[in-house]
């Protein structure tokens, strides 16, 4: 660091801290000031406190704020919100599991699928298919289950919470295994019989994570939808899940489980919840 | 007597057959108070209870001037003005301690990002962990996260704050600075906390409440507790005969709290603890006398 024998004036000094300098003007004094103390000080208390405390704490909360995820920076990218960010971002590292596990599910499709026979793709679909979008949502509550007390205690609704996520998570899921669907011959006349007892899956999962924890949740979950289809397989009864009037029963079932969420998540009284 | 901040009337809790709190009410202004007891006195489930994070069985719980009980909207009103450590807080995974905070601002409704990384700064600054804000809360020791647990809960300013065992894990350096943050908190707001630290209660605690098997035992100034085992805590050469407590001191005498004094012992200045154990004691040889 120099001292130079030519300071700033105190008008020019003055006008640079309200900034009516021209731009040419503005940046020779800041290039002096780099290099002089003597002014340093002596434009230190032209500026505001309030002001470079302000700058200060947004410069310190920059440097603190951890860089986000390529999938949450798309996010924001395309309009969501910043604290909605936070929040996806606290879900298991902005979705990263969630996403990762969609992708690795479409992928083991399209191969297992390829290798198997026509009845064997439909059970594997059907079976599988389902599952998907509603492990990409508990997924991504696992993260935070382990603060769930201190978050009950907050004011911000678990309702917005829950769907964030759960919309956030199933974007990638979805299309992702319905396009699968699509591609695998034995399966694409039946590749979205699927969607909804998908969705009643994601709501009971959903409504277990009010009680249980992620991990148990999907587990229980997964090995009951497994056991039925399994058990429908042994009957050679795949209408009980393709046909209208079972898809009718789940549309109902859906409905009725997110009755019960709802109660669970904005309830009369305080009890259980989700972060 | 300060105006009130938080209140329980009648307010009880059991689980099933369980009675883990019996009916109480306190009325709780600014100021540190105190909550001792054993393991399983309700100390928790009374914090759980204000925090709502727990419903009561019966009562009827005001906070900031919101009554919980009696709606969703009030309780969220009252979830505005109330900070909240619970005795174990899980970390997200792979988190930051900054983004853990930033995660907790958000929680607590504070949408704007300028505003909300300023208050994660000044809460950090305040357990003196800002250096560490970049760190992953995996790579931070057990002092520093209880440090970053009470951090969230002193987000907002918050009027009623409930802190459930603060000081576990904290070293004397750091308990001494939480001190000097709690009492400066206290004096415009509620500070409840529960510990099983009797020399945070007397350094801290304008009150004491002393919570037993779910019932409230004593609850008054930490003064009016120690002057109740005035007279029964002795030093001497031996233990007094059938002392409630007794062990032998740095300077060689032995200390014992109540009993009949040994025949050289003399009366000592009794400390919160001393006290404490007196209660206990009497709790005990209740439950044990005949009915």
């Amino acid at each position: 660091m120099t001292t130079t024998a030519w300071h700033v004036s105190p008008e020019l000094l003055q006008r640079y801290a309200v900034g009516t300098l021209g731009l040419g003007a503005q940046a020779s004094v800041e290039t002096h000031l780099i290099s002089c103390p003597q002014c340093r000080r002596d434009a230190n208390p032209l500026v505001p406190r309030s002001e470079w405390q302000d700058s200060w704490s947004r410069i310190s909360g920059a440097i603190a704020e951890p860089e986000l995820p390529r999938s949450l920076w798309a996010l924001q990218r395309l309009g969501l919100p910043d604290a909605d960010v936070v929040v996806l971002r606290a879900s298991s590292s902005g979705l990263y599991r969630p996403w990762v596990l969609s992708v690795t599910a479409a992928l083991l499709f399209a191969v297992l699928g390829s290798l198997l026979r026509a009845p064997e793709q439909d059970l594997l679909y059907l079976l599988v298919a389902p599952l998907v979008p509603m492990l990409a949502v508990v997924a991504a509550y696992d993260s935070t289950d382990r603060m769930r007390e201190l978050a009950e205690t907050t004011p911000l609704s678990k309702l917005r919470i829950a769907l964030l996520r759960t919309v956030a998570s199933a974007a990638l899921a979805v299309p992702l295994t319905l396009g699968v669907g699509l591609v695998l011959p034995g399966v694409a006349d039946q590749a979205f019989v699927w969607l909804l007892p998908a969705l009643t899956l994601t709501v009971l999962a959903l409504t277990v994570l009010t009680w249980w924890s992620a991990v148990a949740t999907s587990g229980a979950v997964a090995g009951l939808w497994v056991a039925f289809v399994v058990s429908l397989y042994a009957e050679d009864g795949f209408a009980a899940v393709t046909s209208p009037v079972a898809q009718t029963v789940y549309a109902g079932a859906a409905c009725a489980l997110s009755a019960v969420f709802l109660a669970r998540i904005l309830p009369s009284r305080p009890s259980g919840g989700m972060a | 007597m300060t105006a009130s901040i938080a209140e329980l009337v009648g307010v009880s809790k059991s689980y099933r057959s369980v009675h883990a709190l019996s009916p109480l009410d306190l009325d709780l202004g600014a100021g540190v108070i105190g909550l001792l007891g054993p393991n399983g006195a309700g100390k928790s489930t009374l914090l759980r209870l204000l925090s709502t994070a727990l419903s009561p069985s019966s009562g009827r719980i005001r906070v900031a001037g919101h009554d919980v009980t009696a709606s969703a909207g009030d309780r969220t009103q009252a979830r505005r003005r109330l900070g909240y450590l619970p005795q174990e807080v899980g970390f997200p995974r792979g988190m930051t301690a900054f983004a853990f905070l930033d995660y907790v601002a958000v929680l607590k409704e504070w949408r704007v990002k300028r505003a909300r990384h300023q208050e994660v700064l000044r809460v950090l600054r305040l357990v003196q962990l800002e250096h560490l804000a970049r760190k992953r809360v995996a790579a931070l020791s057990g002092g520093q996260r209880r440090r970053l647990a009470m951090a969230q809960a002193f987000m907002g300013d918050p009027d009623l704050l409930i802190l459930d065992e603060p000081t576990t894990g904290l070293d004397p350096e750091q308990r001494a600075s939480l001190r000097g943050v709690l009492t400066g908190h206290a004096s415009s707001h509620c500070v409840l906390l529960a510990t099983h630290q009797t020399e945070d209660v007397s350094a801290l605690c304008d009150r004491v409440i002393i919570l037993d098997e779910g019932q409230v035992r004593f609850d008054g100034r930490v003064p009016e507790l120690v002057a109740k085992a005035r007279g029964q805590v002795w030093v001497g050469s031996a233990a007094n005969r059938g002392a409630l407590s007794s062990w032998r001191t740095g300077g060689g005498d032995v200390r014992s709290v109540g009993g009949s004094p040994a025949a050289d012992a003399e009366p000592a200045e009794p400390s919160v603890e001393d006290a404490y154990l007196l209660m206990r004691g009497a709790t005990r040889d209740m439950e044990g006398a005949p009915s």
